[in-house]
Parts: structure tokens; sequence; C-alpha cells
């Protein structure tokens, strides 16, 4: 599988979008409707949990309706799990 | 229309045309419009197209307010028919252009009593007050409870009528006898303009009432009823100003319901008039409504057959000028807020990545005088943190503010410990705006500060015309 | 542990998790199960687990229903929650008692593993079937982890084939089964949802016949709904300002075996009773 998703386009919510790419980097792009205020903020959380899951070579599309912390990695991490998707039974949360 | 070829009217005309030549509209003039039809309003629309054809230019558009349905504006500007604005608020793509430095001039933002003031105080010298009013008879007698397209209460209208330079009543129904009610009076009306639709009454409801309730606002209202009633005033005979909006209702409801147990009244209800607050009226949880401005079109039945509801103009609401005013004998205010920083000052007008949202209304006026004055706001709207460090733009400051109830937590300001006492000794949890602030950032995470550049693109003023704070275009 | 309303939160909604703890809800219970689509279940999970790990719940109680344990997702669901700040987890469907041997064994393991202290985390089981109900005896005595039985009607009345009714005759036996076996096993029993939420007159009529079988709480859906069933399933003003004089004369007398209030004698037993109240209520209770 190419790229994973997860989450919806609804308000608190947000929709997040991972695939792999051949260079060693993170690329992330961020829609949101807060993204004035709270863009860097976002970028953090993904970049933090991505480090934590040992996953460099990925570029992540956000698009954000004003999700908090906890939704914003929550939806991350299910779309990693989801582009894993090689039967892997272990559950890869901390 | 009841129009009457019989008998010779001069005071009416059925076409701009006529209407300009009786009274002229030259280059740099100032106009103004009221905002009673809120989304629903036509008539704007219809006599600056009119100004705008005849190639007049530089106009001062002093109006009580503008909202979303006044976008055509925009186009005016650029072209410079319209080239300064005094509002109480600003929506949609005016707001945007005005940020995005598409004025030359800055805007002036004033709260409803503020510009009564900036009208008594030659301040705001208004060469045509174009009025809209759902009736008019030939003499020049206006009314905004009869006719087809009634709107309740005229009370903007009226002061601008009694202080403009020259007054054109607008109106879609020419009553055939002189009027019977008559809010504004002949005397001051020069020329009355038929036109065939004033608007539409149900963008009245529009236009910042949000009808739709989520349980967070009930969370709200539920801590806003016991704060209101536990707070230490005594509401029996007591004045209060609820505002409007899903949490007001709700409040209003609760404290129905503690009025009639315990056989009190209040005094009078203020502000803006829902149906709920008639209904509040008739059930006798208040003796008298003040209407200075319908939120429902029923309102007009109420405004004709009962004399406790009364319809009363901006200078009796909110006129800082004026000992007698209205707000002067409130004693409770709920009102609403964008953002709120930890020194209590309040922001309504802005939000916080700096955009122009809604409106002063009375907010700086009735947080001035009421007694008590308590903002209800959810502690964070989509991520967006109510309570800051420091407002984007202060609207009304903190010396005027005394609580804040979130769906959170209820936080009274430091110096009015008899207000913390009061709720305390009846078991309200009552917090410090800093432990809410930390609350808040819990949820949310601190924002960034958003960049503005040093362009002055509106001036914010206090009631009394001084200067309150800036807001600046965006980079 | 005593909670009167018990509210179900979507597990795959952020904005409804993170108000869930506004409402005054004495539990809440983060949904992995019936709210949530096959398709979004590994969503929710995380979703939740992260919830439990980032935002603040204190105030209120959490559990979590995680899906039931013949699904594929149980052990993961138990998983991703174990540690976090819940109170425990409550599995639906539940049928035999095998099935709680199963859960304690399976939450045992977690807790070692996670090196949390034993017994930590409680559950509770709904029974939403005519087998459930019929194996109530054996259910309540399979283990002491399990704290409580909630009732799930919508499914019941389905296995059983009948109709669910507002009044909910078809619903009596079965409740009153739960709660007596509950009570007889030291557990407490939680009724069912009642799923209109526009009628808060039918949802009191609703508590008053779960209150009079003996159910202590009752889960709800809405917040609208927890005011009446906290004031429903609450002792009244009377009976609180009874029980309080009847602790303070108590008191006064310098803790009797038996004494006479207002005309009744009070013995322990009946004296057991009134401290509950108070201890619950009575006491400086800033509402």
């Amino acid at each position: 599988m190419k790229s994973a998703s997860c989450g919806r386009t609804k308000k608190g919510d947000v929709l997040i979008t991972v695939s792999r790419i051949e260079t060693e980097e993170v690329v992330i792009n961020i829609k949101s409707t807060v993204k004035e205020l709270y863009a860097r903020e976002i970028e953090r959380t993904v970049r933090e949990e991505l480090s934590r899951a040992g996953k460099t070579s990925m570029e992540i599309t956000v698009d954000d309706y004003g999700a908090l912390d906890f939704a914003i990695k929550a939806r991350l991490i299910t779309a990693l799990q989801r582009l894993e998707e090689t039967g892997d039974d272990k559950n890869v949360l901390a | 229309m009841n129009s009457t070829d019989v008998i010779k009217v001069n005071k009416v005309f059925n076409s701009f045309e006529e209407l300009f030549r009786e009274i002229p509209v030259n280059d740099g003039m100032t106009i103004s419009f009221h905002h009673h039809l809120r989304e629903g309003d036509a008539v704007m629309f219809q006599v600056l197209k009119s100004i705008q054809k005849t190639g007049v230019k530089g106009i001062t558009l002093a109006c009580t307010s503008l909202m979303n349905t006044h976008d055509f504006i925009a186009d005016m500007i650029s072209e410079g028919t319209v080239s300064r604005i005094q509002t109480s608020g600003l929506k949609g793509k005016l707001a945007a252009m005005v940020l995005n430095g598409g004025m030359q001039e800055p805007v002036i933002f004033r709260s409803h009593g503020s510009r009564a003031r900036a009208v008594s105080d030659g301040e705001l010298k208004v060469d045509i007050a174009f009025i809209a009013a759902s009736a008019a008879d030939m003499f020049g007698n206006a009314n905004a409870i009869d006719g087809p397209n009634a709107f309740g209460s005229l009370g903007y209208g009226v002061w601008e009528a009694q202080n403009a330079k020259k007054t054109v009543i607008v109106t879609d129904y020419l009553s055939r006898g002189i009027l019977r009610d008559i809010s504004i009076s002949q005397s001051y009306v020069d020329a009355v303009m038929i036109v065939p639709a004033i608007g539409n009454t149900a963008g009245v409801k529009e236009g910042s009432l949000k009808e739709r309730s989520n349980p967070r606002d009930s969370v709200i209202a539920a801590d806003v009823a016991k704060t209101i009633i536990n707070c230490g005033i005594e509401l029996d005979q007591s004045g209060i100003q609820m505002g409007s909006g899903s949490v007001s209702l709700q409040v209003g409801r609760y404290l129905s319901g503690y009025m009639k147990e315990r056989d009190k009244k209040f005094k009078f209800g203020l502000g803006g008039i829902t149906q709920d607050l008639i209904d509040m009226l008739n059930n006798g949880t208040f003796e008298s409504l003040l209407d200075v401005q319908s939120f429902d079109p029923k309102a007009c039945n109420s405004i004709r057959n009962n004399k406790n509801h009364h319809e009363i103009d901006v200078n009796t609401y909110a006129n800082p000028l004026n000992r007698s005013s209205a707000v002067n004998f409130l004693d409770i205010a709920v009102l609403s807020a964008t953002e709120i920083d930890t020194d209590w000052n309040v922001n309504v007008l802005t939000g916080s990545n700096g955009s122009i949202i809604g409106a002063i209304g009375g907010h700086q006026d009735v947080a001035a005088a009421s007694k008590i004055t308590i903002i209800a706001a959810p502690l964070f709207r989509n991520r967006i943190g109510v309570i800051r460090k420091k407002v984007t733009t202060v609207v009304t400051p903190g010396e005027n503010i005394d609580i804040l109830v979130t769906d959170f937590g209820i936080a009274v300001k430091e110096s009015r410990q008899d207000i913390i006492k009061n709720l305390t000794d009846n078991g309200i949890k009552v917090l410090k705006i800093e432990d809410l602030y930390k609350k808040c950032i819990s949820f949310t995470s601190e924002p960034c500060t958003v960049r503005f550049t040093d362009k002055v693109a509106a001036i914010v003023q206090t009631p009394d015309g001084k200067v309150q704070d800036y807001i600046y275009k965006k980079v | 542990m005593f909670w009167r309303s018990i509210m179900y939160v979507p597990g795959n909604t952020p904005s409804m998790i993170q108000s869930s703890m506004i409402y005054g809800a004495d539990a809440i219970v983060l949904d992995l199960e019936d709210s949530v689509e096959e398709s979004e279940k590994d969503s929710a999970r995380n979703l939740v687990s992260c919830a439990l790990k980032m935002l603040d719940f204190s105030g209120t109680d959490v559990f979590v229903r995680t899906n039931s344990v013949d699904s594929k997702h149980f052990q993961r669901d138990l998983r991703a929650v174990a540690g976090t700040c819940i109170y425990g987890i409550r599995v639906p469907k539940v049928q035999k008692a095998q099935e709680i041997v199963y859960i304690d064994q399976s939450i045992t393991e977690i807790e070692n593993e996670l090196s949390l202290p034993g017994g930590i985390i409680k559950f509770m089981v709904s029974i939403e079937s005519a087998l459930g109900v019929i194996n109530i005896k054996e259910i309540c005595q399979a283990s002491t982890r399990l704290i409580g039985v909630a009732f799930g009607a919508e499914d019941f009345t389905y296995d059983m084939g009948v109709k669910r009714t507002k009044e909910g005759n078809e619903l009596a036996f079965a409740r009153s089964t739960l709660a007596l076996t509950a009570r007889a096993y030291g557990k407490i029993a939680i009724d069912c949802v009642f799923s209109d939420t526009k009628d808060p007159e039918g949802l009191r009529k609703d508590c008053e016949i779960a209150r009079s079988f003996g159910m202590t709480g009752k889960s709800v859906i809405h917040p609208g709904q927890i005011e009446v069933v906290n004031k429903s399933f609450s002792p009244s003003d009377q009976e609180i300002g009874q029980a309080r004089r009847v602790i303070e004369l108590y008191k006064k007398l310098g803790c009797p075996g038996v004494f006479s209030f207002e005309g009744n004698m009070v013995d322990l037993p009946v004296l057991k009773k009134y401290q509950r109240i108070y201890e619950l209520y009575g006491r400086d209770k800033g509402e």
C-alpha cells in the first residue's frame, strides 16, 4: 500500500494521510482552520510521533479542523498502522 | 402599497431620481442606515446602488452595523463611491477588505451607545439618514410594526431621524391614513421613498443568533443561571440584559422557573428582544421590556398591544451622555466574547487570527454600567482558546467585567470579593482566571501570535469617543 | 463505587470525548463497540487511548466499553487502555461465566505485563440476552474483579423477539433478576439506556421502575439525560435531611447501639442505611 489515512474532515477532527517516500526526510503538509495559531504545534505533534515510531521517510498530509493534540496523534498513529498493514499484530502504541 | 391618485402627495417619492433632485447627495457626504433588518436588509443595497449611479464619490457610510448581506459595498469602495465606514460591526467580504488594506481611511467602530453620543455631541454629523421603516404615511410618520415587512422596534432609526440634517424614510408600505403608532414623527422626516421591498424579515433572526444549541451551551447556561441567582443581587425588581443566542435562551428559561417559584419579577429586560423574552413578559417573569432592537418579527404585536413592551431609542438605551439611559439601571448583564485575557479585558470584535468577525453592539455600554457583568463563553471554540494572556483587540476593558462562566468552570475577578464570597457560600466553586487560562491551554496548547503590520485598519472607540484600541492590517 | 448516571461517549468522535467530563455524569464510558463501525475500530481504539493519556478526566470515573470477548478486537482494546486513568472496562454481550473468567485472566495478564498494581483494573459486563439473564448467578460468582452488571435492553428484546416499549413490562423479569442477583453477590446493577432523549418525563418514570427493582444507576446516551437520572437515583432532599438529623442525633447520644429517632427505633441495620445516604449526600456537598 502506498498511502493510508485516518480521520474525518469534521469540526474537532483531522484527516491525516501518510505515505512512504524515497528520500530520507519527513515532509509535512498542513492545511488547518487554525493554521495561523496552531500549525507550529500540529507539526511538532506529528514530528514527535514519527520520531517515536522511528519513521524517517514519510510524507504526511494534515487536513485539520481544529483537532486537539490527542486526536492528531491518534489519527496519525492509526494511519501509520494502516500503512503497515501486513498482518502484523503487534500493537504500536507506547 | 396604498398610494392614492386623488390626494396630492409632495413628500412621497417613487423614484430615486426624483428623490435626489429634492434631496441631493453630494461628494463626501455622510449618510447613515440602521441594521434592524439584519441579514434580511435590502434598503442599503437599493439606496447605495442608486447613489452610485449618480456618480457621486467619497461617501462616508455611517451604519449602526454591517452584515454579510452588505458584501456588495466592497466593490463600491474599490471604485470610490464609498470611502469611509463607521459602524458597530463588520463581516464577510467587507471585513476581509478592510484588513487587507482595501480602504484608505480606517474604519471607526463604535458601540451603540457611543454612536448615540457621537451623533449628539457632533462628532458624527449625518447629512442624510436613510431609515428603513415597514410603514409610513404621506405626512412622513413612520413605524416598524405595521406593513408586510414589519420588524418591531425602530430604536436605532429614531435617534438618527432626530439628529440628521435630512431624513428619508424608506418603506414598501404607504399607509392610507395617518399611522396610529408613530415611532418617528413627521416633523423629523423630509421625504418618504417607496421601494418594492425593504427586505426579508426572516433575516431579522439571523446575524449573530445561533438557534442550534449544543450540549456545552447547556452547561454554560446552567452555571450562568446559578451565578446570577447566588451572586448577591436581589433579583426581585432588578433589571437584566441577557443577550440572545442559545446560552441566553436557556439562561432565561432557568431564571423564569426560579422567579416564578419565588413569586419574584424582573423590573425590566433590556437589549435585543427575542420571542422568549416576550413570552416571559406575558407570563409575568418580566414586568416590562425595553426594546431597542427586536430579534423576532412577532415583537410587532407585542409592541402594539402590550403597554409594558416599550420601544426605546438608542439614546434612551445607552448614550453615555444621558444620565437616564437604561443601561444605568441594569443590575445583571450577560455578554459574550471572542476572547478574554487574564486582565479581564474582553474582545468581541475580532478573532484570534486577527479577522473581524463580530460587532461591539451594546457590549461596552452595558458592561460599563451594569452592577454585575458576566461573560459567558466556552473555554475554547474549535481549538481556538477563548482565554488568552492578552486579547487581540481590547473592546471592553477589564475594569467593567466581573465574572467569566465557561463550560469548564467559573472565574470571578479578585477585586469582587463580595461576589466570590456569595458564590462560595452557596457551594459554587470559584476559580482564578489564571487557573482557567491554564486549563484552556492544557487543551489547546499555546497559540502562536499572529503578525500584523503597523498600518491601522480600524479604530475601536470607547463609549465617550476616545480610542480603546486599534485593529491593524494583516501581514 | 456508586454511580447514578453513566454516560456513553462515542469513541471515534474527538469533539465529544474532549468535552465528556463537563456534564456531571458520575461516570462515563468511552465506547469502542456499537457506536463505532467495523472499519473504524482501530481509529477509535487509538483515539480513546490517546485521550486517556493526554486529557484530564478528573471529576468523573472513566470506563471503556471494549468489543465483546469473541470479537477480534477485545484483546487489542484492553491492551490500548490498560495502565491509563480508567476505573475499568465494560464488556458487552456477556452470556456465560467462562467469559468472566477469560476477561479476568486477560486483565490479570496485562496488569502483570505492565507492572500495574494487581486488581487495579475493574470490569463490568452488559447482559443483553436471555442466556445472559439466566446465567447471571454464575456470572456474578465467577470473579471478584467483576464489580457490576449493566442491562442492555435493545439487544435483549431483539433476542427475545419482543417489542421494546416505554412502559417496559417486557423487561421486568430481566431487570429484577439482574438487580436481585447482583445485590446478592455484592455487585452493582445498572439499568438500560432510555433512547428517547426528548422525553424527560418518560425517562423519569423509567428510572423509578429501575430503582424500584433495586438498581442503583442507569446508562445514558445524552448529557441532557444526566440531571433526571442523577435526581432519580439520589435520595430526595427530605431523605437527605432526615439522614443528617439521624446521624447528628446518633453522634450527640454518644453512638448508642439502638436509639429512638422521631418515634422510630433505629438499630444497626437501619442506621447503616442512613449512614450510606449521609456519607454520599448529607455531608457538605457543593452543588
